[in-house]
């Protein structure tokens, strides 16, 4: 490996999208049973919930894609 | 004109759709690494090709094949890639098979197709000349064969995965011990498993015994793939379904939906999950990453995501079924997040700036400033391999003892490969000027780093392109080699 002087950049920057797609994946899924025990609990709050999650996802979107065009 | 498209069967939408995103735009974007390595191995003699094969990291099924279409179609980056595509079109089908196998109803089976014929990281691997598509040829022919209870096929297939990915053998391994549990109280058909699985074993262990083990020895001092973190065991759920080709930021959120679509399914299948052919899917769809994980952990990083490809087409079944089986309000959520999803992350796999490195545009710098008397030379093997196969008439020196970029080829696949090696101090005798292409990046050892410093501080050149990235550098340069500095 010393033959490798900036191997360690390499592994930083893998190191550093498995942990932003661990947070993210944590979060959905916090989500994703908050969805399954709000439907089992609290039904009527369902509606306002999905449309919360699809604006949510579509400002998320479409934010991401301004901000990615202007880079 | 209606009534005569929905008298289509689905099957032929599938071939349509999932042949029309392969096969229109198979040939446009320049080869990478891994490609131009199948491409140069299908140009050697079928005994240096084995050699090589045997200090690489791959068994030889899919580069036998790639060394007869090299012979039969020629070399060109369409030819190359044309299996790919035709198996993943195969694939395709082989999805809505195992749909309408475990009892999917027409429409969800075509949503699992549909899916699998369209998901950018489906298409990106029907359009490189890999391996990938084959193993899931295999293992999905497999998993069919074992939900089928034919047994011969299910022999055929496994053998052909575990001659086609080394990884392959871990979807055997797992589907085999699956169909055995389930069938231990039927000692007729656990039997039929046992014979099957042991035919498996049998044509695998030469392979094992002459070239798997010996693979293991030459790359042990390698670091091919990097240690395996919570993050990275759920990158195949993204990078396997909505690819890579996108903006980083919008890679997270897809992510997300990722994660998301598969908790969805997997809530909305946990009934069809406990039947006898939802555990054989289920198993074969998270039980091989979760095992290649395990492996991973216990002893060295096996985790490759791109060998998870058959996975992540099975997964295709988890994401088609609550699309038309959630209650309604759940499914027109679902369908809100998903059908978006699916449009922008198609569009983005075809926006040029996130294609492949034009290698080809690349070596087209160098054919055009090229005159009689010039020499290209390669400080590294990654480089040679790239360029040589879109410069085969340029003559060219490889530095010795140069590196790959992931160090997965060993010393005997690089004499097998028929390099022309040489010393960049020996071609003041013979050349006029060098043109040298120059990658500077983490995998970079000190040895090429140190050439390449050495060459810029000794000749004069010109930087005639160059990239850069925030770690890595690509550069081309000219270097006249009767000016000294």
């Amino acid at each position: 490996m010393n033959n490798y002087p900036n191997y360690h950049l390499y592994i930083a920057l893998a190191a550093q999208r498995d942990s932003v797609i661990f947070t993210v994946a944590f979060f959905t899924l916090i989500i994703g049973f908050y969805f399954l025990v709000l439907q089992r609990k609290s039904p009527q709050l369902m509606p306002a919930m999905r449309l919360l999650c699809v604006l949510g996802f579509y400002m998320i979107l479409f934010g991401g894609i301004v901000w990615s065009l202007g880079q | 004109m209606i009534r005569r498209l929905q008298k289509v069967p689905d099957w032929l939408w599938l071939i349509l759709i999932a042949s029309a995103v392969r096969l229109i735009t198979l040939g446009a974007e320049s080869l990478w690494y891994d490609e131009s390595f199948t491409s140069h191995l299908s140009q050697l003699s079928f005994a240096n090709m084995w050699r090589a094969i045997l200090g690489d990291v791959h068994p030889p099924a899919w580069y036998i094949v790639s060394w007869v279409i090299g012979r039969v179609l020629g070399n060109s980056d369409f030819a190359l890639r044309l299996p790919a595509a035709l198996l993943s079109v195969s694939s395709v089908l082989l999805v809505r098979k195992i749909a309408l196998a475990v009892k999917f109803d027409r429409r969800s089976a075509f949503v699992a197709g549909l899916l699998a014929a369209i998901l950018p990281a489906s298409v990106y691997y029907g359009q490189d000349a890999r391996m990938y598509p084959m193993l899931c040829c295999f293992v999905l022919g497999a998993t069919l064969a074992g939900i089928k209870q034919r047994w011969r096929w299910f022999t055929v297939c496994a053998v052909g995965a575990s001659y086609t990915q080394n990884l392959g053998v871990l979807y055997i391994v797992v589907l085999g011990s699956v169909l055995l549990i389930m069938n231990m109280r039927h000692t007729k058909q656990a039997l039929r498993i046992v014979s099957a699985l042991s035919g498996v074993v049998i044509v695998w262990l030469p392979w094992f015994a002459g070239g798997m083990l010996h693979q293991l020895q030459q790359i042990s001092q390698g670091f091919w793939i990097p240690p395996l973190t919570a993050g990275a065991a759920l990158y195949p759920l993204s990078i396997l379904t909505f690819g890579a080709r996108l903006p980083g930021m919008l890679q997270v959120i897809f992510a997300g939906v990722a994660v998301g679509w598969t908790f969805t399914g997997l809530i909305a299948c946990r009934r069809w999950i406990l039947t006898r052919t939802g555990i054989i899917i289920t198993a074969v769809t998270f039980g091989t990453p979760v095992l290649a994980a395990v492996i991973s952990v216990l002893w060295r990083s096996i985790y490759l995501p791109r060998a998870f490809l058959p996975s992540s087409l099975l997964l295709c079944l988890f994401w088609a079924w609550p699309l038309a089986h959630l209650s309604r309000p759940n499914r027109r959520t679902l369908q809100a997040v998903a059908v978006p999803t699916l449009i922008v992350t198609i569009i983005f796999y075809y926006v040029p700036a996130y294609a492949r490195v034009d290698i080809r545009a690349y070596a087209d710098i160098i054919r055009e400033g090229y005159k009689p008397g010039d020499v290209v030379f390669f400080p590294s093997v990654d480089g040679a391999i790239l360029f040589t196969h879109y410069l085969p008439d340029l003559p060219y020196r490889l530095m010795p003892e140069s590196n790959d970029l992931n160090q997965s080829l060993t010393d005997e696949t690089k004499a097998a490969m028929q390099f022309s090696i040489g010393e960049f101090s020996d071609l003041e005798q013979q050349y006029r000027r060098v043109w040298i292409v120059v990658a500077i990046n983490p995998l970079t050892s000190v040895r090429e780093a140190a050439e390449v410093a050495r060459i810029e501080k000794t000749y004069c050149y010109q930087l005639v392109w160059q990239s850069k990235q925030s770690i890595s550098r690509v550069a081309i340069e000219l270097v006249d080699l009767q000016c000294l500095i």
